[in-house]
């Protein structure tokens, strides 16, 4: 038996631990903001946190899960709670296009900003290496600096 | 006021039901608009906008959006009319709906439900603001009554009627008495003056923002349907291959496969109904299906194109360019303008198959009943999967349940609906509702290609430099390949816009096609056609600029000469106005200070395009990397698609277009080896991320009072000749083929 935790809820799995975390959320638990973009590691649409990291939950099966906290783009801000400065700088930047890579990228980017809470563009292409195929990477980083804005403000 | 002329089409009903008012176009024809209550029940409404009584508004839009931000520029042509306050709008699609008409045939319920060819926004310009303005006359009229009034006395503004005494009531409140109201029978809905836009024009953010930000189920791929198994399957990896014997012992051992069905291969000599023969794994999960297929022991016969590889391909267009094709465009004479010419430039550009690649891989949801077919998924072409499911199942389309997600990138991907045909044969065999989902490996390698061609190109001057003479011969894989009533003598339209610049402005002209034979389907990729002939034909410009010594915008301008409006037949027609093209030229230059000092190291480099009805200009800044690498630091754009209904929306498509642009010219290249894609995950096929975007993108939007065009492909295609173009102001080298960037596998 696996025990570990999304978005704050407890859960125990003891089905088959070679299947990646990314199917468990998005056919058992039915959190299908976590997207399935290429399964190999690649493009990050499924990126979730795990503990204090944004991992790509389609290269990480359930083995590797026990005691783990996960959390999901549905955990990052509670229902009627304030969303996450990345999120709101997402809408006043009106990032999204399609919008199916972008709960990946926002997972990826509020991970990234914790080491880098005040990012150089040079940090940003090193740290940010998700795929977007509508191109909104220009209006990403705009709204990158703006979020990081936004969080050391808060901070203060 | 502007009166407008209704067509028969555009009659639309109304009703008050369920606590709101519901402005609808009808399932019936009317002579009038009429009140729906009298006609009709609520299975025939197909809602364009919904009034609630506390005053908030649903629209209900007949485009699918995949990015294109359609949710938001359509809503706003209704409620621009309407006079309604866009902050109180949300959007659903509208649903999918038919009627028969006095002929017996099918045809939209209501209104055209498709995205494609950029058309969303230019089609719906009339009907839609139509529309609001007679729900707005609804409103003016219970309004009237409320205030005991006269009609002549009242104001509209942001969802209130508002009295000449200052009184003022909302939309919602006045939702019931306007569903009781009755449009005068020879009621024209007048639209507003340019002047009086509140709606129209100014920058509107996207109706679906939060819920993509909060991780909401938009997306086919997040669909649930009862009872639905999920269906896995194993293509034929060879180009029109087949199963030849299939051991699935195993495969079927496994717990929790439902079970395994054989499609056999779709005719060859006719269009695609689902792409490729193979097996279909059920079960109850994607993980237990993906395993279960990878247990499958299959014996493909690898169909008549085993041989065919990207070099053979290449080679094939070589050697057609060799030979004489078919002339599908000839002004004045050619051969005699070359026999005269002064100097004759001639180059060869080269540009290969290109995956949609769009983000979210291909699914659908397809149960087929006994007498009826659901499917809902991501669709640019609802139709054509009711089309597809009719022919699968036999059964009238008419009632199908057919429902479009939002879409997970488009890019013309969707306009094919072979995904939906796919689940419905596998519904149909298995007798299951089920919901098909591709890996990535699928996706790529069962694609409706961007087309790849060899375009060779001969320009002539005489001693004054005045252009004399022009040739495009193209050698390449047609798009039209295979369709359905289409003659091989026709293919070339798909592939040859033949009215492109410089098409008129040269006495002497040529157009030359010839047919490269492939198994790879092929497709409508993002702008299609544009992306390849503006990379050839704006990159030849620059050839022609250095060749003459010549500043590249100053040749531009020149060949365009003054401005006047030219014939043009063909998407995005009836007119090339090439006073437009040298405005988005000249505005691109400014903004970007063509010819003025940029920083160090840099150079600059200019394209400019007519794609669908839209004038695009790009100057691209490029620095010079070591190893024949370099960076694209900034893009100026000027863009012309006419009136402009949302600047936020065409802003954010300009930015998409430039990055996808680039993307797809760096590195993008799909590869055929043995008659099978072998690069079909991202690792082999390389897609562009953040660091190599372009960091700074300045826009210059045209005002024009012109009809608007569409938004969704324009900045696309000059991109890559702008980069390339600079490289080599920069002293880099001349691209002529594409990827720029090629990746080793
Ligand atoms: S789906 Fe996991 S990285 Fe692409
Ligand atoms: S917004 Fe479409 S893939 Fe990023």
């Amino acid at each position: 038996m696996i025990t570990f935790s999304v978005n704050g809820k407890q859960v125990n799995f003891d089905g088959d631990t070679t299947m990646p975390l990314l199917w468990y959320l998005r056919e058992e638990l039915k959190f299908i903001g976590t997207k399935f973009g290429c399964g190999i590691g690649s493009c990050g649409a499924c990126t979730v946190h795990i503990g204090q990291q944004a991992i790509r939950s389609c290269s990480l099966t359930m083995a590797e899960l026990d005691g783990q906290n996960i959390t999901t783009i549905e955990g990052l801000a509670k229902e009627d709670e304030e969303l996450h400065p990345v999120q709101q700088a997402w809408i006043d930047f009106d990032v999204p296009q399609c919008g199916y890579c972008q709960a990946g990228q926002i997972m990826a980017i509020t991970n990234f900003l914790k080491d880098n809470p005040a990012p150089t563009d040079e940090d940003i292409d090193e740290g940010i290496t998700n795929l977007c195929r509508c191109g909104t990477y220009t209006r990403m980083r705009k709204a990158i600096h703006h979020a990081a804005a936004l969080m050391a403000k808060k901070g203060a | 006021m502007t009166a407008v002329q209704l067509n028969r089409r555009s009659f639309l009903s109304y009703s008050f039901m369920s606590g709101a008012l519901i402005v609808s176009a009808p399932s019936l024809i009317f002579s009038n608009p009429l009140n729906a209550a009298e006609a009709e029940d609520d299975k025939t409404i197909s809602p364009l906008i919904q009034i609630n009584e506390d005053n908030s508004l649903v629209f209900f839009n007949p485009s699918p959006d995949m990015g294109q931000g359609v949710h938001t520029s359509l809503a706003m042509l209704f409620i621009e009319e309407m006079d309604a306050d866009f902050d109180l709008v949300s959007v659903k699609s509208l649903s999918y709906g038919l009627r028969r008409n006095e002929d017996g045939k099918i045809t939209w319920k209501a209104v055209p439900q498709f995205s494609g060819g950029s058309t969303s926004v230019p089609r719906n310009w009339p009907l839609l603001r139509q529309a609001g303005a007679v729900a707005r006359q609804l409103l003016l009229q219970a309004g009237a009554k409320h205030f005991d009034t006269d009609i002549s006395k009242l104001k509209t503004e942001k969802s209130y009627v508002i009295n000449n005494n200052g009184k003022r009531i909302s939309y919602g409140e006045l939702a019931r008495a306007a569903g009781a109201e009755y449009l005068k029978k020879d009621f024209m809905p007048e639209l507003k003056n340019r002047k009086d836009w509140s709606v129209i024009g100014k920058a509107q953010k996207q109706k679906d923002t939060r819920d993509i930000v909060t991780g909401k189920p938009l997306y086919g791929m997040d669909m649930d349907y009862p009872g639905a198994k999920v269906a896995v399957m194993a293509r034929s990896p060879y180009l029109d291959g087949y199963v030849e014997s299939v051991d699935d012992t195993a495969a079927r051992a496994l717990d929790g496969v439902v079970d395994i069905v054989v499609l056999d291969r779709p005719d060859t000599d006719k269009f695609y109904t689902y792409l490729a023969a193979g097996i279909a794994v059920i079960a109850d999960s994607f993980w237990i299906a993906l395993k279960a297929r990878d247990l499958l022991k299959i014996t493909w016969n690898k169909g008549p194109h085993s041989e065919e590889s990207s070099a053979s391909l290449r080679q094939q267009c070589d050697d057609l360019l060799k030979t004489n094709g078919q002339i599908v465009r000839s002004d004045g004479n050619f051969d005699m303008a070359i026999a005269k010419a002064d100097k004759i430039i001639t180059r060869t550009y080269k540009l290969p198959l290109v995956s949609h690649a769009q983000l979210e891989p291909q699914n659908c949801i397809a149960h087929v009943r006994k007498d009826n077919v659901t499917i809902i998924g991501p669709m640019q072409s609802p139709g054509s999967a009711s089309r597809l499911a009719a022919g699968i199942t036999g059964l009238d389309r008419l009632n199908f349940d057919i429902r479009y997600t939002r879409l997970g990138g488009g890019f013309g991907r969707r306009l094919t609906s072979d995904h939906a045909a796919e689940a419905v044969t596998i519904s149909k065999l298995s007798g299951l509702p089920i919901k098909l989902i591709w890996t990535r490996e699928d996706d790529l390698s069962h694609d409706f290609y961007r087309p790849m061609g060899h375009h060779e190109m001969t320009a002539a001057f005489d001693k004054h430099g005045k252009m004399t003479a022009w040739a495009h011969r193209l050698a390449g894989t047609p798009k039209h390949h295979r369709r359905n009533g289409e003659t091989p003598e026709e293919y070339f339209s798909s592939d040859l816009y033949i009215d492109d610049f410089p098409a008129g402005l040269v006495d002497n002209l040529k157009v030359e096609y010839f047919i490269a034979k492939s198994g790879t389907p092929q497709g409508s990729w993002r702008a299609p056609a544009h992306t390849a002939n503006a990379f050839v034909v704006q990159s030849f410009m620059d050839e022609i600029a250095d060749e003459l010594d010549e500043d590249p915008l100053t040749l531009r301008l020149r060949l365009l000469g003054p401005a006047r409006e030219m014939k043009y037949d063909q998407h995005g027609g009836p007119i090339y106005d090439t006073g437009r093209m040298t405005n988005v030229l000249q505005q691109a230059a400014k903004l970007a200070g063509w010819g003025k000092e940029i920083p160090e190291g840099r150079a600059q480099g200019i394209a400019g395009h007519f794609t669908f009805g839209g004038y695009c200009a790009l100057v691209a800044e490029v620095e010079l990397m070591p190893d024949n690498q370099f960076k694209v630091h900034k893009v100026s754009g000027a863009i012309d698609v006419g009136i402009v209904v949302n600047p936020a929306g065409v802003l954010a498509q300009m930015e998409g277009g430039i990055n996808d642009g680039l993307s797809a010219a760096l590195g993008q290249e799909v590869q055929i080896e043995g008659g099978q894609m072998i690069n079909d995950n991202f690792d082999r096929y390389h897609m562009m991320r953040l660091a190599q975007s372009v960091p700074v993108i300045d826009v210059h939007i045209v005002d024009s009072e012109a009809n608007p065009s569409g938004m969704g492909e324009m900045s696309l295609p000059p991109l890559a000749p702008a980069v390339t173009n600079a490289i080599v102001r920069a002293g880099g080298k001349r691209h002529r083929s594409h990827p720029l960037q090629p990746v080793k596998l």
